[in-house]
């Protein structure tokens, strides 16, 4: 008839904060209520229960005392140490089960190769066929080209084509964006092409223009809104350019390094100053064409 | 004492009427000399970033190189079987004329008095370059007709100075200029900015940009104003040789507008589009034309890879100098190379 409630606890309670286990235990308390236990019995396993909670917090300021003894040895601060331990985690929990649950983080990529992006003056391998990795959502990688290799950063190029200016021209295979202008040249971006996006279609035309978009994954509830849309860290970035295909968008970045490369999801990205520049520039209906 | 029997003279007779017959049209004697010799004499430059210099094992790399391996890669069969000669401005053109190189690859302008008074012939366009502008990325300038009141320097006598005087004056703009001696002196003056624009052909500009203190903090600007189509040339007087270098050199341009990349060769050669499969052999006796196999573009092409390949591993997006395609684009990508179709 007795049931061990400090055991069942301390598994249930392992790794929650202070207010998840004070839902375990209000719901052990629940439990006792509901029982067709008699009053006498049903007060004694509260008893009982009252004493297992008690010794489980107890270990747990005393575990956070010793911590706290320790870090404060390191750190020598009289700041306290629990809001920040707390924090860390907690961040740490939210981002790690966003990236896991929104299935942000790829998982089975052949060869996800570290972009060895340097000094600016070295040379890319511009159109090879490795997919790099993204930055996790709500981390902010840079809105700028200023890490990028010479020729990914936004340059005006001798270009000519039968394409009439003002449009846009997207090469995929070489990962550049041109906004043609006239006298044979062009404004030149470089970008990042999702899998998703690399065949198919070569027509299109900008249908909606949007700032700081939010973003959902597919799969995903479409009413939640996610921790790091429509800010620095969002992983369609500063603004995106929609064409008329559903999911072929022209989108910023939080991650500048995967400029150049192929990525795993979104579409044709750029890095979030080049989308800003080339959203000033661009109006609605604008042409988009895909040379290859 | 010679005896002159009258079977040794039918003999001679004989021997010499089979010589008469038997020259090749053209005087084609170039291809049997590299055949017989086993290897290519290719005439290059002395150390140019991305056309022509040796590594620090001494191997040659560059644009320039790249061109001659694949010629000797589609007449000999092998490309490493080539002997480089560098050569300097004054003993380019003589080394060809006397036949000590069969090639000439040294970056060198086609113009009409190279091919009218110095006995030979270019055997088309492997880079149009020109000459360009760079400026320093702060001035805001992203084009050459916002230059007026610049002060840009210049080589005395150099005929970049003629052309720059021309192009000022043709859009109606002021030109400062500030004189120097060499390309260093140039480089030095720009950089203390005593001058705002380098010019220079294109190529030398990217090359030059990668010497100065903070390479991605100038700019090359978009406009290429003067007409300088380097390619190889060789020597007047022998149309076989001149045929094959110039188709060697068309096939590598066919290929990148066909698809035809070293990575999908094996794809190419069971392909059904007709163009393709006249390129790598399968169809036509073009090789055999030519005084080749007809697996000659084929060879090339696993040797050094198609036009654009060659182009970005030297002087484009996988070498320091990040040339864009600019003019050098296929004519179905913004530029202006064009091969005429093997057919």
């Amino acid at each position: 008839m007795d049931v061990d409630y400090y055991s069942l606890l301390t598994k249930a309670v392992e790794g929650k904060d202070a207010s998840a286990r004070d839902e375990i235990y209000r719901d052990a308390y629940g439990l006792i209520r509901k029982s067709r236990l008699t009053r006498e019995a049903a007060a004694s396993h509260a008893a009982a229960l009252e004493d297992a909670i008690r010794r489980i917090e107890d270990q747990f300021v005393a575990d956070g005392a010793r911590s706290a003894a320790e870090i404060n040895e390191v750190l020598s601060t009289n700041r306290s140490w629990k809001p920040i331990a707390y924090g860390t985690a907690a961040l740490v929990a939210v981002i790690a089960a966003a990236a896991s649950l929104y299935g942000y983080v790829p998982s089975k990529v052949p060869g996800v190769a570290r972009t060895g992006v340097t000094a600016s003056s070295k040379a890319v391998r511009v159109g090879d066929d490795v997919v790099v990795a993204d930055l996790k959502p709500g981390v902010d990688g840079g809105s700028t080209g200023e890490g990028l290799p010479f020729a990914l950063q936004r340059q005006v190029v001798f270009y000519r084509t039968t394409v009439v200016p003002g449009s846009i021209v997207i090469d995929r295979e070489n990962r550049f964006l041109y906004l043609i202008d006239s006298n044979n040249s062009a404004r030149r971006y470089g970008i990042g092409v999702a899998q998703e996006c690399l065949r198919g279609g070569s027509f299109f035309h900008i249908i909606n223009k949007m700032e700081w978009p939010d973003w959902k994954t597919s799969g995903a509830s479409t009413d939640a809104p996610l921790a790091s849309a429509g800010q620095p860290g969002s992983p369609l970035g500063a603004r995106a350019l929609l064409l008329d295909k559903p999911g072929v968008l022209i989108h910023g970045t939080n991650s500048p390094k995967t400029i150049g490369h192929l990525v795993a999801s979104g579409c044709i990205r750029l890095v979030n100053e080049d989308v800003e520049d080339l959203y000033r520039r661009v109006s609605l209906e604008t042409r988009v064409v895909f040379v290859s | 004492m010679l005896k002159f029997t009258s079977r040794s003279v039918v003999l001679a007779a004989a021997i010499i009427a089979v010589l008469i017959t038997n020259t090749p049209p053209g005087n084609a004697q170039t291809l049997k000399a590299i055949q017989v010799r086993g290897t290519l004499n290719c005439g290059v430059g002395q150390g140019l970033l991305g056309f022509s210099s040796q590594d620090d094992q001494n191997n040659w790399t560059g644009l320039d190189v790249d061109i001659c391996r694949a010629i000797a890669a589609s007449v000999i069969g092998d490309p490493a079987k080539v002997t480089f000669t560098p050569l300097d401005a004054a003993t380019r053109f003589p080394a060809l004329q006397s036949g000590k190189i069969d090639v000439l690859s040294r970056n060198s302008t086609w113009t009409m008095s190279r091919e009218t008074s110095l006995g030979l012939m270019f055997a088309g366009v492997a880079y149009y370059d020109g000459q360009g502008f760079l400026v320093r990325r702060e001035s805001g300038v992203d084009t050459a007709l916002q230059l007026s009141g610049k002060t840009v320097c210049t080589q005395t006598g150099t005929t970049s100075e003629l052309n720059l005087v021309d192009y000022f004056r043709a859009n109606d703009m002021s030109l400062k200029t500030l004189a120097v001696g060499t390309a260093e002196e140039s480089r030095k003056a720009y950089e203390d900015r005593k001058c705002d624009v380098l010019t220079s052909d294109v190529s030398q500009l990217y090359a030059e940009r990668l010497k100065l203190a903070k390479p991605n903090s100038h700019v090359i600007l978009p406009e290429v104003i003067s007409k300088e189509p380097l390619g190889p040339a060789v020597r007047q007087g022998d149309d076989q040789w001149f045929n094959l270098v110039k188709w060697t050199l068309y096939a590598l341009i066919n290929a990148e507008e066909l698809g035809v990349k070293s990575a999908n060769i094996d794809d190419a050669l069971k392909s059904s589009d007709p163009n393709v499969r006249r390129l790598v052999g399968i169809e036509g006796e073009f090789g055999q034309q030519l005084g080749l196999s007809n697996d000659w573009a084929v060879r090339a092409l696993r040797a050094t890879g198609n036009y654009g390949e060659i182009y970005e591993r030297n002087v484009g997006t996988q070498s320091p100098l990040s040339i864009p395609r600019g003019l050098n684009a296929l004519w179905t990508k913004g530029g202006i190379q064009y091969a005429p179709p093997v057919r």
